[in-house]
């Protein structure tokens, strides 16, 4: 056991293992640890909801099969598996590559509000106008009220210019109207989100990323799919209105607000939208 | 899966609003696991070896001129954090102008930190 120990940790296991680390500990070895704690807490935040949470399996599975391998001096399969370990990490930044990216973008825009609001210049202003706002609320609940469905997309700090791509670009003036006939169901630009940039109607018929979480209710179709999807990767917030229903719902960090009225959708869009809001996690 | 059973299994707020999210025990088991598991990477980190350079320390400093002031040395991480000097044990009996080689036998170094290589220093008194 020793000598597993000793090929595991390179060096060697020292019988002092346990001991020789504590013999100048400080309170910047604690702090230390904790950090490491808070960083492992972030991953397992991150991977909980995502595909990683199924890879994190097979990851642990090969680190199994590797232990084994040392333990049991079996070459070849040390050697198969101890190469996967090697490239393993340049391995999953690219399949986790959309992932990481908005992990980034989010500790990025985190860190940034936290200065702001440390130095005393956190802001009450909404991130877009009031009209705006109510423009959409209106829309939506006329939408509701006829069993519409809708899609619509506020972006804030992550840009969305690969989805607006996939749609058509109106740059219009955001008006209720606007929007409801967007959605009208013959119109053909219904089928897809409508990307709200600045307080204007930017773009139509957007596709969004689907969400890959297993935990969604079967009874949400794709819409409510692709809400979540683009939540996950971005700070936007998503207003659904769902066809079968009229019900409204809002998508937000990775996570469905369901069962709004106009009057607790307009509240919650006005809390959402305020500039260096907290970050609810 | 109903509507009647997202409203059961999810969290409903005073408003009507729902949010699919996971129980507050399970968070903090995490919380708790990613605490010892980061104990266990500490102290693994802590047990590896690594290298550094530390200064060589002579008594009365002004005196001698040495060819390196600082050797790379290896250790386990906790060694090589406390560690912070080399002393160098001279030779009885040096005068001014005297040159000497000094091996690691003349050399202290801190507890769990030894050279990386031959060590081959030469001392030069001035004074």
């Amino acid at each position: 056991m020793k000598q597993f120990f000793d090929r595991l940790f390179f060096g060697g296991f020292s019988s002092n293992f346990f001991t020789e680390p504590f013999r100048s500990f400080t309170w910047r070895d604690v702090l230390d640890i904790l950090c490491f704690a808070l960083l492992f807490y972030a991953m397992y935040l991150f991977i909980r909801d995502r595909r990683a949470g199924k890879l994190l399996g097979g990851i642990l599975f090969v680190a199994a099969v590797f232990a084994v391998s040392e333990l049991l001096q079996m070459y070849a399969l040390r050697y198969v598996f101890g190469s996967f370990f090697g490239y393993g990490f340049i391995l999953l930044a690219i399949i986790f590559q959309p992932e990481v990216r908005a992990a980034m973008e989010r500790a990025g825009s985190a860190s940034f509000r936290g200065l702001k609001s440390s130095i005393g210049v956190e802001s009450r202003e909404l991130e877009i106008s009031p009209t705006a706002v109510d423009a959409v609320v209106e829309a939506v609940k006329n939408m509701s009220f006829a069993k519409t469905g809708a899609l619509i997309v506020f972006e804030r700090s992550t840009k969305l210019g690969e989805y607006i791509q996939t749609g058509t670009t109106i740059n219009a003036d955001l008006t209720p109207k606007l929007l409801q006939a967007v959605f009208f169901e013959k119109a053909p630009l219904h089928d897809g989100a409508v990307v709200i940039r600045g307080g204007r109607l930017f773009a139509a018929g957007c596709y969004l990323p689907l969400s890959d979480k297993p935990d969604i209710s079967k009874d949400l179709g794709t819409r409510h799919r692709a809400a979540i999807g683009l939540s996950e990767q971005s700070d936007a917030i998503v207003v659904v209105v769902s066809e079968e229903t009229g019900t409204i719902s809002i998508a937000y960090r990775g996570e469905l607000f369901r069962e709004f009225t106009s009057v607790s959708l307009r509240r919650k869009l006005f809390e959402l939208l305020r500039k260096e809001d907290r970050v609810e996690q | 899966m109903n509507r009647k059973n997202i409203e059961q299994e999810n969290e409903r707020f005073d408003n009507g609003e729902y949010a699919v999210r996971r129980s507050r025990r399970a968070n903090i088991i995490a919380a708790v696991v990613c605490l010892v598991l980061a104990f266990c990477v500490w102290l693994v980190v802590m047990n590896t070896q690594d290298t550094a350079y530390l200064p060589v320390e002579v008594p009365e400093g002004g005196a001698y001129v040495l060819s390196m002031t600082s050797l790379e040395v290896k250790g386990t991480v906790t060694a090589i954090k406390d560690a912070d000097r080399i002393r160098v044990k001279l030779p009885e009996g040096l005068q001014p102008g005297d040159e000497v080689v000094l091996t690691e036998q003349n050399l202290i170094f801190p507890d769990g930190v030894r050279p990386v290589e031959d060590v081959y220093l030469i001392v030069k008194v001035v004074k």
